[in-house]
């Protein structure tokens, strides 16, 4: 008797791809955190090659060096795939979905049917016009084609739209036996209304905005945000962050008004569909396009995986091991390694305090001991105390996720230092990477 | 491939790296401390937690009512979530006015007691895990005088559906709509360098004879082992500087991977010194 | 207490004709006998003031590395039930925490010798120390209630303060159990009472024509040596409790020592739970009868000099070179700490110096004798696991600093150099995965810091 499938799931759940410009996409890599205190190293993976005018693929590992250009010097983009899982009823997991469960379903892969949506709201977010909504959507498909993500505006000039990226369905094979679609995402280029009086604006890619039609080449805000409608209430957070030219400047009038520029980022979903027949089963991802990583051999000390994390488990863990507590300070580390902790020290959040909440302009730590070098030799031998089975004194440094708004002397100086945190204000770990790590002190 | 993962088993879902995938596809190095983000900004995902009602995404604004809720339609009138079970969303600034002052109130831009909305992800991270699908007490008063009080139950979405943040708390484009437009724009006169593992700041570091360290600002155009290690400050009119005009239109070669600690060398084309 | 430092520090119930004079602040009736602190020559009130300070700076670097060792010995893997571990695990924060803020009332010492032209002390005698003089004798050794007992009493407050907490009775009976040795015992606050008093201006001047100052003169008390003390945030960073003052005046040399005494081990104590007597006491409470066995087996003074007999000699041939690493790296942290003190902050922060790669040097140190003191403390002192080694914290020859600032680094970059050496000879030795990823990644800094030795000696 043929098994029924109870259920569909893509993963990841959401994908990051990162823009650039070369049709070679970046090859697959591992990071291999070292026994000591020095960088990750990049060293070659297994890589999904795949033909696009064909969508056939083949599995194969690269030599070194890692390039993360190709010859022209373009970068290549980070296309990541999304594959198809499925569960048996009856049984507690999931497996991959691959050409074995399509025959033994006596289905083809043109059973398994494609969409995605994608927008980038970066203009709408700012006008609130909602003809400033660039979409870009594909229809449902089942080929191997490269469908293209192409981004529409009713205030684009006619005829005008923005690629965003592209879906291919990947050919399964013996050696790629499973379902997964890629997501390509767009070159990175800066998009904008025609110029106004010469022929071309050599800073932006094409010109697709009507400036006639849509308000955001006239867009404004004040720097004094209280003059903005509704006293500013409802601008992003930081304000101004648009490419612009300051008007008024110097003065209590002073604004920023936007030139028109946009990117081709965008987020969105990628939706499988698997016709059985009698019905179909459901399964959604999500998709978001961002720049590089400009340090690929280094990781944030705070990422979307630690958002994710507390937000399914909850803010606080029951017990947690030395290697999660030294991870969060390896991060750290390669934070600090790239970071002129001297100048943040007396610029940076020591200035925005000042700018913010009037704080008295003071640095944040004792000037004799921010230097980065420093710095980071004090971390270094914090990680390596971590890793060697004893512990380091870190969890009272840590700054609770209530107290960012302490800027007392010692509230700043607490861990992470010179960082601003998502409430714009001294930057604080979730409180379940807080946890994580007083649970392993506490256990040792 | 992969073999097999226990449908609940949320975490590995969470995790998962689909074979062919870099690191660099994985929400470990996406930063999350939001001002705004760079890959995305994440602070979004928390705008519609509650049924019914619409937050900002970083301040504790109420910028939308639901349709559906015309029993909360008053909020739509300039009304800020103040305590959600009791617990406040804002706290106090607190610091000296003057150096080595003592620790006092900070004022904001209009002289009264910085009052900061916390960042929804710690703030609420207790009710989004204990009370998910479930009322909680949510707590409002408004921006504008008179000063009112309004106190509702309110609905915690389901964060996830499995492992995917669910539909109805993002639509396509919310995760990225608040970023820099273009995001080129975060790169230059970012005043916080939040995210230096991804985007360097400091480069080509060594010791110097005064014990200090010296180094290039990776958005200086001249960067090569030649060039003095001289650190140029922040500053939009410093032509020593990459500007707005080289990273809309030649970013990818204006700037420089670093691994390893080393500097990529220049790219042709790149821009001039 | 070192036989050179302290050789004029005298105690007794009454004068003797080789004494020159009483120093205890209070009146000799006021004082029990064991507290009459004499001086058997005579010296000026700022050489005076010197002097005590420097048996002070003793005093808080012995009191430190015997509360790490005593912290450090805790627990271990024979401790396996959860309300053991619960408790060990509390009392070594406690007694750490302790013991971070011996460090920083080192500091402020430090500083106060710096404000009235005194030189820097990181001196102290290896243990154990001759218990004759001040406060008990210095032992390193794993914790008990006896061993307990004598901190405690060392940092507590006076017998008219302990009448005010109501503890008077209990401390005397603690002191009698302790028998003998807690006769001995002295409390530390009565050298700090009588540096205070040492720079407190009496209400009544008397003419200086007519007698000698009894106090530290204003002319004596040097603000422009700020530059050379260091500041509170060059070494507690974020951390609260580490009290580090940088006194620039009469006052506040005079508050210093206040906060010190109110924190450790003063006679009076403003905030009881705060205290290191109320925290020790705490401790003490909790004790059960077998406490011992909280603790690891290790053995009391340990040492890497086999003519040592007042010590427990380590011979193990395993645990050997990592006391020997341990030794090396402690004089590393204390040349560094010496350095560091011995280079002007600049005056104003645009300007660079290499005192907080130093600081920071010396402050990456005190992990690396953590994690280096968790292998030995699991390795044996001779054969068998019987008896444990331990972090001997033995002193160096000499921490005299050379006269050129560059010949300072020349002894930073052998010492670095020494060290590759000990770990080039452990990667050979029978190592666990554990310490050969510690030795790994203490090549790799050492490296690092070596190469930037290497540039600051620059020739």
């Amino acid at each position: 008797m043929r098994r029924k499938i109870a259920e569909i799931r893509l993963l990841p759940p959401l994908a990051i791809a990162r823009l650039g410009s070369s049709p070679y996409p970046l090859v697959n890599y591992e990071l291999k955190t070292p026994n000591d205190t020095g960088p990750r190293r990049i060293v070659p993976a297994p890589t999904i090659r795949v033909t696009r005018t064909t969508g056939h693929a083949e599995l194969k590992t690269p030599k070194l060096p890692i390039e993360f250009r190709d010859p022209a010097g373009r970068i290549r983009p980070v296309a990541p795939f999304l594959e198809l899982w499925m569960r048996f009823e009856g049984e507690q997991n999931l497996q991959p979905f691959t050409i074995d469960t399509l025959r033994s379903l006596r289905l083809s892969p043109a059973s398994i049917r494609w969409r995605g949506h994608v927008e980038n709201l970066k203009i709408l977010r700012r006008t609130g016009d909602e003809k400033d909504r660039i979409k870009a959507e594909t229809r449902p498909f089942s080929d191997h084609k490269v469908h293209e993500l192409r981004g529409k505006c009713p205030n684009f000039l006619k005829g005008k739209s923005v690629p965003l990226g592209s879906l291919q369905y990947i050919v399964p094979s013996a050696e790629l036996s499973g379902i997964r679609l890629r997501f390509t995402p767009a070159g990175g280029h800066v998009y904008g209304p025609p110029p106004s009086k010469a022929d071309k604006d050599p800073l932006i890619k094409a010109a697709v905005y009507d400036g006639q039609k849509g308000s955001w080449k006239r867009y404004s805000e004040p720097t004094d945000t209280s003059q903005a409608p509704n006293q500013g209430r409802f601008l992003t957070s930081p304000p101004l962050i648009f490419a612009g030219e300051t008007l008024d400047a110097g003065q209590p009038k002073q604004r920023l008004r936007s030139w028109g520029y946009f990117d081709d980022e965008c987020d969105g979903i990628v939706e499988a569909e698997l016709r059985l027949g009698s019905h179909s089963l459901f399964a959604f991802a999500r998709i978001v396009a961002g720049p590089p990583t400009f340090a690929p051999d280094s990781l944030p000390i705070r990422s979307v995986a630690d958002e994710l994390e507390q937000a399914m488990f909850g803010p606080n863990v029951d017990k947690a091991t030395l290697l999660e507590a030294a991870e969060i300070v390896r991060c750290a580390l390669e934070t600090v390694r790239l970071m002129n902790t001297a100048e943040m020290n007396q610029e940076g959040m020591a200035r925005a305090d000042t700018d913010i909440v009037k704080r008295a302009l003071e640095p944040i730590f004792e000037p004799s001991v921010a230097d980065s070098v420093a710095i980071r030799a004090r971390h270094e031998r914090i990680l390596l105390a971590l890793e060697s089975g004893s512990l380091a004194w870190f969890a009272r440094m840590l700054r609770h996720y209530d107290e960012v708004a302490d800027f007392s002397t010692l509230g700043r100086r607490k861990m992470p230092g010179l960082m601003r945190g998502a409430d714009g204000m001294h930057m604080a770990l979730t409180r379940r990477q807080v946890s994580k790590i007083q649970k392993a002190a506490k256990s040792y | 491939m992969n073999d097999k993962i226990e449908a609940k088993n949320l975490s590995a879902q969470l995790q998962f790296r689909a074979l062919g995938n870099p690191p660099s596809t994985l929400p470990n190095s996406a930063i999350s401390n939001c001002c705004p983000g760079l890959e995305m900004d994440f602070r979004n995902a928390w705008k519609r937690i509650f049924v019914g009602i619409e937050l900002h995404e970083s301040s504790n604004f109420v910028v939308k009512v639901d349709p559906s809720a015309p029993e909360l339609h008053e909020l739509a009138n300039n009304y800020q979530l103040m305590k959600v079970q009791g617990v406040p969303v804002m706290a106090t600034a607190t610091g000296p006015l003057i150096p080595d002052g003592p620790n006092v109130p900070l004022p904001d831009s209009d002289g009264d007691d910085a009052l900061i909305p916390l960042e929804w992800s710690n703030v609420l991270a207790g009710v989004i895990y204990n009370s998910a699908g479930k009322l909680v007490e949510c707590e409002f008063q408004s921006m504008d005088p008179p000063v009112r009080n309004l106190a509702f139950n309110l609905r915690v979405r389901n964060f996830f559906e499995n492992a995917v943040i669910a539909r109805d708390l993002l639509k396509p484009g919310e995760l990225t709509q608040s970023l820099c437009s273009p995001w080129q724009n975060d790169y230059r006169e970012c005043g916080c360098f939040y995210w230096a593992a991804s985007r360097p700041d400091y480069v080509n570091v060594e010791l110097s004879e005064d014990g200090n360290s010296i180094g290039h600002n990776w958005m200086q155009r001249d960067r090569t082992p030649e060039t003095a290690k001289v650190y140029v400050s922040d500053d939009f009119l410093d032509e020593r500087l990459l500007s707005y005009n080289d990273l809309f239109n030649g970013w990818e070669k204006a700037l420089r991977f670093v691994i390893g600690n080393e500097d990529e060398p220049p790219i042709d084309g790149g821009p001039k010194k | 207490m070192s036989r050179g430092l302290a050789r004029h520090l005298h105690w007794s119930s009454k004068p003797t004709i080789c004494l020159e004079r009483r120093i205890s602040p209070s009146s000799p009736d006021s004082l029990p006998a064991a507290e009459n602190l004499y001086l058997d020559i005579y010296k000026a009130p700022r050489e005076q003031a010197v002097y005590l300070l420097k048996v002070a700076a003793e005093v808080e670097h012995s009191l430190m590395v015997e509360y790490l060792f005593a912290a450090w010995s805790l627990g271990g893997p024979s401790i396996k039930n959860p309300k053991q571990i619960d408790l060990v695990s509390s009392w070594r924060s406690t007694i750490l925490e302790i013991a971070r803020e011996e460090m920083g009332h080192l500091a402020t010492v430090q500083n106060l010798l710096t404000l009235i032209g005194g030189e820097r002390s990181f001196v102290r005698e290896d243990c154990p120390a001759s218990g004759d003089l001040f406060p008990f004798g210095f032992e390193l050794e794993p914790l008990t209630k006896a061993s307990l007992t004598k901190y405690l009493l060392s940092e507590a407050p006076s017998d008219k303060v302990l009448e005010k907490l109501g503890l008077k009775d209990k401390i005397k009976d603690i002191r009698e159990e302790l028998g003998v040795e807690g006769q001995k015992i002295r409390r530390v606050g009565i050298l700090y009472d009588t540096i205070k008093a040492l720079f407190t201006k009496p209400r009544i001047h008397r003419p200086q024509t007519v007698r000698p100052l009894s106090f530290v003169a204003q002319s004596d008390i040097q603000p422009r040596a700020a530059a050379y003390m260091v500041k509170p945030g060059e070494w507690s960073l974020g951390n609260q409790s580490l009290l580090i003052r940088a006194p620039c005046s009469r006052q506040d040399a005079i508050d210093a020592i206040t906060e010190i005494s109110d924190q450790g081990e003063g006679s009076d104590i403003t905030d009881f739970p705060r205290s290191h007597f109320a925290r020790f006491l705490n401790i003490y409470d909790q004790f059960p009868r077998s406490g011992s066995l909280l603790a690891r087996k290790l053995a009391k003074n340990p040492t890497t000099d086999c003519r040592n007999e007042d010590g427990s000699v380590i011979s193990n041939p395993r645990a050997l070179p990592w006391a020997k690493l341990f030794n090396l790296r402690y004089r590393m942290l204390l040349m560094f700490l010496s350095h560091s003190f011995a280079i002007a902050a600049p005056p104003d922060s645009s300007q660079k110096s290499p005192r907080g790669l130093l600081i920071s040097w010396a402050f990456g140190e005190m992990y690396h004798l953590r994690s280096i003191a968790e292998f030995l403390m699991a390795m044996p002192l001779h054969r068998s696991l019987r008896l444990l080694a331990g972090p001997p914290f033995e002193m160096p020859a000499s921490l005299g600093l050379a006269v050129r600032d560059r010949d300072r680094w020349r002894l930073h970059r052998d010492l670095m150099l020494d060290t590759e050496y000990y770990i080039y000879k452990l990667l050979r030795s029978r190592i666990s995965a554990t310490q050969k990823t510690y030795l790994l990644g203490l090549q790799h800094t050492n490296g690092i810091a070596l190469q930037q030795a290497i540039n600051m000696v620059g020739d």
